[in-house]
């Protein structure tokens, strides 16, 4: 039968016929396509609509999202910041509570670290500094880095050691 | 037999060359319309089922909505809007005059505040206070203008001496004080970078 379709019909005639028929199949397929796109875009339409009316109801936590972003953007460098922050003036409200056997007269911080030059009634006292400076939890590593003594001092007595002490400031 | 295969391989070369013509000429375009349309309707979608949500949990997030609110005020104060790309000094200048009002300091008060300069997502700008006075006035005051103050400070060196020969101590200060800076800013200021990284050196 296919031998017969092809013997009798000339070349030009196939192919038109062929032409004729993907033509047409593309039509129908076109217009089966057409519809779905019109289906979709009613769903489309009726999704916009339904959103713009579900939004209209919850339209007053719309600053929600923005406030999140921006609440966590700022914690975010807050945390960074205070990582790095040295608690200064936190240790010397602690030096400031030592016992008045201690009398510093210099003290400086560099960002972590603190150092501390000062006048003690006596050799305990400093030890006992150290002890009470690594309670605090603003303060590690207190250490001594010179002690002399004993010299005679106006207001502290005979017994007066002139200590320097460093220590690490935690943030 | 040569000339019909011949033949049929001709035919089959027609037939995928209009197919292939006619799918360019009548499918692609509606083809690509129905793509189109099938995107938009998953953003919808999407949207929608947020929009649902958001509506169903209306009273938790009307609650959410006022607690965020108090936490951003709070933030807020302690890391404040930078006014364009600079840290407000006029604020920061006031601030710390009336820390050193109210520990009587204020008369022997010296203040030096520096340029602000951005990170990739705040500003920042060096202030130095040295001021003298007692010991008691001199620790609250640095306490209020770091950590009890609202917003946020970084001590870089602080430094106490005696002073002589009035008595009592002089403290200095090397500080940073500390901003937010918008999107829209941030965006100037990454394009600005870009732009400096494209030019030729």
């Amino acid at each position: 039968m296919y031998a017969f379709f092809f013997k009798s019909r000339p070349m030009p005639q196939l192919i038109g016929t062929a032409a004729m028929l993907i033509v047409i199949a593309a039509f129908v397929a076109r217009m089966i396509v057409a519809q779905r796109i019109e289906k979709q875009l009613a769903e489309n339409d009726r999704l916009a609509s339904a959103i713009v009316l579900l939004k209209k109801n919850t339209e007053e936590i719309e600053p929600l999202r923005g406030l999140i972003q921006d609440f966590l953007a700022r914690k975010a460098t807050v945390e960074v910041i205070q990582e790095h922050s040295s608690p200064a003036a936190e240790v010397l409200a602690e030096l400031s509570r030592l016992p008045r056997a201690i009398v510093f007269t210099h003290v400086r911080i560099d960002e972590l670290r603190l150092l501390a030059i000062g006048n003690a009634s006596g050799e305990n006292e400093v030890n006992e500094m150290i002890t009470l400076l690594g309670t605090s939890r603003f303060i590690g590593r207190p250490r001594i880095r010179k002690l002399d003594g004993p010299r005679k001092h106006r207001d502290l007595g005979p017994n007066t050691w002139v200590f320097e002490v460093e220590m690490d400031l935690r943030p | 037999m040569l000339k019909r295969i011949l033949k049929g391989i001709a035919l089959i070369g027609a037939i995928v060359t209009l197919g292939v013509i006619a799918f360019f000429l009548i499918l692609e375009g509606p083809l690509e319309d129905l793509d189109a349309a099938e995107e938009r309707h998953i953003q919808l979608r999407e949207q929608y089922l947020l929009a649902y949500r958001n509506l169903v949990n209306l009273d938790l997030l009307r609650q959410q909505l006022t607690e965020m609110k108090k936490l951003q005020q709070t933030v807020r104060r302690i890391l404040p809007d930078a006014d364009g790309m600079e840290v407000g000094w006029q604020e920061l200048e006031d601030s710390i005059r009336a820390a050193a009002a109210k520990t009587r300091l204020e008369s022997s008060l010296e203040l030096s505040i520096g340029n602000s300069k951005q990170t990739e997502f705040y500003a920042y700008c060096p202030f130095s206070i040295r001021v003298s006075g007692e010991f008691r006035d001199v620790v609250p005051f640095l306490q209020r203008i770091s950590t009890a103050s609202e917003q946020l400070r970084m001590l870089k060196h602080v430094s106490l001496r005696p002073r002589l020969p009035s008595g009592g101590i002089t403290l200095s200060v090397e500080a940073y004080a500390f901003a937010h800076l918008s999107d829209e800013t941030l965006a100037a200021l990454r394009a600005k970078a870009q732009n400096q990284a494209k030019k030729p050196r």
